[in-house]
């Protein structure tokens, strides 16, 4: 047996001194133990529910939301509201009574009032004379108590009601997240900013531990902490612009509108009608505005600019001819004879008209369908479905808000995935003038338009000022893009352009831009053979999308526009004027 | 000395240890029934059969051979930290967040058992490193470092608490090895002086988090309102409680998690600090019970091994409950084998049948060698 060694004494000197220093540690807990339970009992017994002292929290003012120019689109006024809690009265019912004695209200159901641990809001906003009334004739009612409050406020109403989106108190089967959501005033954002800022615009709850008296009445405030105000938020929104266009839409049932800055990604309008005021859900929407909302023929709760698909029609166009020029399958000066139709195997596809000859430029310009017919099976769908989806197509741009839609662009692998089918000519030939499956919202239509005249560079949409989120430049030819531009300029002020008719005049503010109209129902052969049915002639939810996607001013675009009015007919007639309403407001009165 | 020498003995396993562990589980089982308002379901009855097959493994563990577990010490390390970063790589790929690997009889948390393996891995390297070795630099490097690569795994998770209690314990092992003191000194003033530096190099929400960390009352809705509540259960205890079941904090959910993390604001609510000091108690008894075998056996490695399963426990229940008087920021640590929860009922149970593994074979001579 080995006797100790200088090794095993430290060992043995070290672990008592460790072992010391976890007595002593304990020893303070013990310590701590005895000194809140036995010491400092009586105070945390005050403390205790039994004692009536009550944390109560206080909310912060909620962030504004404010347009680009400042100008408030939702923002917390303070008011004064009626409040009752029933835990602090001891005969509830009785209280109510005298309450009702002295100051009249709606009968409410005082079953549902009278349950404890809960607290009822009795009537808000009061005026000032109802204040000072309550405050004379209610100071011996238990639990009864007039309390500040702030009510969020939208005081631009409807046209910017898919923009700030509202807030509305929690559902009663939510359960609650932390202790503030039980407050009567406590708002969740539940759509457009309101819904995806939340975070920030909430801020931090402060609280108070207040003693209060068998009354249920504060007799002092033990201790306070103060919360932080949620932060403002700065939109790219231009409110002028965004109300203006809202007018010049609101003569058509159903549209939206999507204003872009190509040079930032930031979205200046951003526009769906009809709409509601978000002021009505702040307080709980009451039912038959609920009723008449949900039940609106035109979908008046849907941004339909984030969340509205349509075939793209001709827009796509551009996307082929960018693709094909890309591939080398055409030059600027490549020509093809339009004879009004193309005929794949039994299949006759039709042009609106006969053009003749056509280059990519004059094409474009007077929408000949059958000049792209050709180059999209010269060209391939693998490089158009690639070039669509650079431009933005096809996926989610990633702008802030919640539950923006994909669109869709048809390829091989979708269509062997959702019909187990094989990619035919024929569907090419469809994908080639946008009908067909393909589908895009306004804001991807925006995105792309301004991609295609922002030099190659691009952004991901935004909706917060300066929150510029450039991605990487696009790998295209300036020469190509610039084919493009130039052609999309000849579309409105080339005489023999589609939309000549719509141009805008004003020296200087030019507009380039391109319609589209697309199908929503399949003209049958029969139809064809006798004659084309006019838009007027069919129901409403029948007729054509009309879609115009413009830029202005045309040598150096400040602005981008996509205006898609539902079931509105041909695009160049209907959608183009709107468009260039738009355009023409935001060049006179946007300086950026 | 053999398994079967071993068993042949009158009495292998220390019944009043094994009492006393008992008895702590006792209060976890009593407190998780009234938590569920005197209910066995959900908590107490899925407690009671972990523990009962804890027990078991406790035995199983406490029976073998220290010179096996000394044999396996690198290899459990080795195959901790293979887990450790197979559960970091999974979620990362995207197969889910799962800290956890799932053998159908017992759900392993890697870093619950490394833990364990760190310790065994620490006292091993010490127990070879030939004397006086530990006076030079170079021998603290590899023991450094078998601390540092677990622990910023841990960091990533990310858990500073279960981290700072995993270092805290590998330290021990350190100080009792002889590490000398001005190198401790040195050690913690390096990392005072190098703070301010991650400090800068944090993100904001990373800073964010660290400073709700350290003062709870920034954040007034989370961790802020749950202490001051556990204090108030705390004290309007009294020196004898309320009576089990009769807590108005517990009862209310005005207490937070009340079965886990806060579970001693309970107990104090209910049974007073009378409660509360008991439970201390034994936990002391284990304590002192885990020093002696520490100072009794005669193996570096049984002695380094039970300090530092020692001050694991020690550092587990001592944080829990100082969060939860209000003295330490609010972290997620258990109360050993009161809390509900199977994985870090495992650890102790693994770590306590070691220290009476080390205490069964305290007169086992251990060469260098291993």
């Amino acid at each position: 047996m080995s006797r100790d060694t200088p090794k095993d004494t430290r060992f043995s000197r070290r672990t008592l001194l460790l072992a010391g220093a976890q007595g002593v540690l304990m020893s303070v807990l013990l310590g701590r133990l005895v000194y809140l339970g036995g010491v400092r009992s009586s105070h945390y017994n005050t403390l205790s529910r039994k004692n009536r002292v009550r944390l109560r929290f206080a909310l912060p003012l909620r962030g504004r939301i404010l347009d680009r120019t400042g100008v408030a689109l939702a923002q917390d006024e303070m008011i004064y509201r009626l409040v009752f809690y029933p835990g602090e009265s001891t005969e509830p019912v009785k209280t109510l009574t005298d309450l009702y004695g002295v100051f009249p209200l709606p009968p409410l159901d005082f079953k549902q009032l009278t349950r404890r641990g809960s607290v009822h809001i009795l009537k808000e906003p009061l005026t000032w004379d109802e204040v000072c009334h309550l405050e004379i004739h209610t100071r011996d009612l238990e639990g009864v108590e007039v309390e500040k409050g702030a009510l969020r406020m939208y005081p631009l109403k409807d046209p910017l009601c898919h923009v700030t989106g509202y807030v509305q108190p929690p559902g009663k089967d939510e359960p609650a997240q932390n202790p503030a959501w039980r407050l009567p005033d406590f708002r969740l954002g539940r759509e457009g900013c309101e819904k995806a800022f939340d975070e920030t615009l909430q801020g931090t709850p402060g609280y108070r531990e207040v003693e209060v008296n068998a009354r249920g009445q504060e007799i002092r405030e033990l201790t306070q902490k103060q919360g932080i105000q949620g932060q403002d938020l700065l939109l790219s929104i231009h409110a002028g612009l965004q109300q203006h266009a809202f007018e010049v839409l609101s003569s058509k049932e159903s549209a939206s509108a999507v204003v872009m800055d190509p040079r930032t990604g930031e979205i200046l309008t951003f526009v769906s009608t009809p709409s509601y005021d978000p002021n009505l859900f702040v307080q709980g929407i009451s039912s038959e505005h609920w009723v008449a909302l949900r039940d609106n023929p035109y979908a008046a709760l849907t941004n339909k600019s984030l969340r509205g698909q349509y075939a793209p029609g001709s827009l796509v166009k551009m996307i082929v001819a960018l693709a094909a020029l890309k591939a080398g399958k055409i030059t600027p000066t490549t020509t093809i004879q339009c004879s009004g139709y193309c005929e794949l195997g039994s299949h006759r596809y039709h042009c609106w008209r006969t053009h003749g000859p056509v280059n990519v430029t004059s094409a474009l310009r007077e929408s000949c369908d059958v000049y792209f017919y050709d180059i999209a099976r010269r060209v391939g769908i693998d490089a158009i479905e690639q070039m669509a989806r650079m431009l933005g197509l096809g996926a989610p741009t990633g702008v802030e808000l919640v539950g923006e839609k994909a669109g869709l662009v048809p390829g091989r692998a979708w269509k062997r995935k959702t019909q187990n089918r094989a990619w035919t000519p024929g569907d090419t030939i469809l994908s080639s003038i946008g009908q067909g499956a393909s589908l895009a919202t306004p804001l991807q239509i925006a995105l792309m338009m301004c991609r295609l005249v922002g030099d190659g560079r691009a952004f991901t949409p935004t909706l917060v000022k300066g929150n510029h989120i450039p991605l990487p430049g696009l790998p295209l030819e300036p020469t190509h893009l610039a084919l493009i531009r130039e052609a999309m300029n000849q579309v409105v002020n080339h005489p023999s352009g589609t939309s000549y008719a719509q141009r805008l005049a004003i020296p200087g503010l030019e507009m380039g831009g391109k319609t589209a109209t697309s199908q929503v129902r399949r003209i049958s052969m029969k139809e064809r053979q006798t004659r084309v049915l006019k838009n007027e002639e069919i129901p409403w939810e029948k007729r054509d999308h009309a879609l115009f996607a413009g830029y202005a001013p045309v040598n150096d675009p400040r602005f981008v526009v996509c205006v898609v009015v539902e079931h509105g007919g041909g695009g160049g007639r209907v959608a183009t004027p709107l468009g260039r309403d738009i355009l023409t407001y935001a060049q006179k009165e946007i300086a950026t | 000395m053999s398994f079967a020498s071993t068993l042949k003995r009158r009495r292998p396993i220390k019944l009043s240890i094994l009492l006393i562990v008992c008895a702590i589980a006792c209060v976890g089982f009593v407190m998780l029934y009234f938590a569920a308002g005197g209910s066995f379901s959900p908590w107490a009855h899925k407690q009671m059969l972990r523990f009962a097959g804890g027990l078991v493994i406790l035995c199983l563990i406490a029976l073998v051979d220290l010179r096996f577990w000394l044999s396996i010490a690198y290899v459990s390390y080795a195959i901790s930290l293979v887990l450790l970063l197979a559960v970091e790589i999974a979620g990362k790929v995207g197969m889910g967040a799962q800290r956890w690997i799932d053998l159908y009889v017992i759900v392993l948390q890697p870093s619950e058992l490394m833990k364990i393996a760190l310790l065994m891995t620490l006292a091993r390297y010490f127990h070879t490193l030939p004397p006086l070795e530990i006076r030079k630099m170079r021998a603290l490097i590899p023991p450094a470092i078998m601390v540092a690569v677990p622990s910023l795994l841990m960091l990533r998770q990310p858990d500073l608490g279960t981290m700072v209690i995993f270092v805290g314990a590998g330290a021990s092992i350190f100080f009792v090895a002889g590490m000398r003191f001005w190198k401790i000194a040195a050690l913690v003033i390096s990392a005072l002086v190098a703070s301010p530096f991650f400090w800068m190099n944090m993100h904001d929400y990373q800073k964010k988090r660290v400073l709700t960390f350290l003062d709870p009352e920034r954040d007034p809705l989370g961790s802020g309102y749950h202490i001051l509540q556990s204090k108030i259960a705390l004290g309007s205890g009294g020196f004898f409680g309320q009576g089990l079941g009769q807590g108005s904090q517990s009862n209310l959910n005005f207490l937070p998690e009340k079965q886990t993390d806060f579970i001693f604001a309970m107990l104090c609510e209910e049974t007073g600090v009378m409660g509360g000091a008991l439970l201390m108690a034994l936990y002391v008894t284990l304590l002192v019970y885990g020093f002696r075998v520490s100072l009794l056996s005669r193996s570096a490695f049984g002695r380094y091994l039970g300090v530092g399963l020692t001050t694991l426990l020690f550092l587990c229940a001592f944080v829990n409950m100082a969060m939860v008087m209000g003295l330490a920021p609010v972290v997620g640590i258990p109360l050993p084998l009161v809390s509900y929860g199977g994985t870090a009922m495992m650890t102790f149970m693994m770590g306590l049948g070691l220290l009476m593994s080390i205490s069964i074979h305290r007169h086992v001579r251990l060469g260098r060698g291993g």
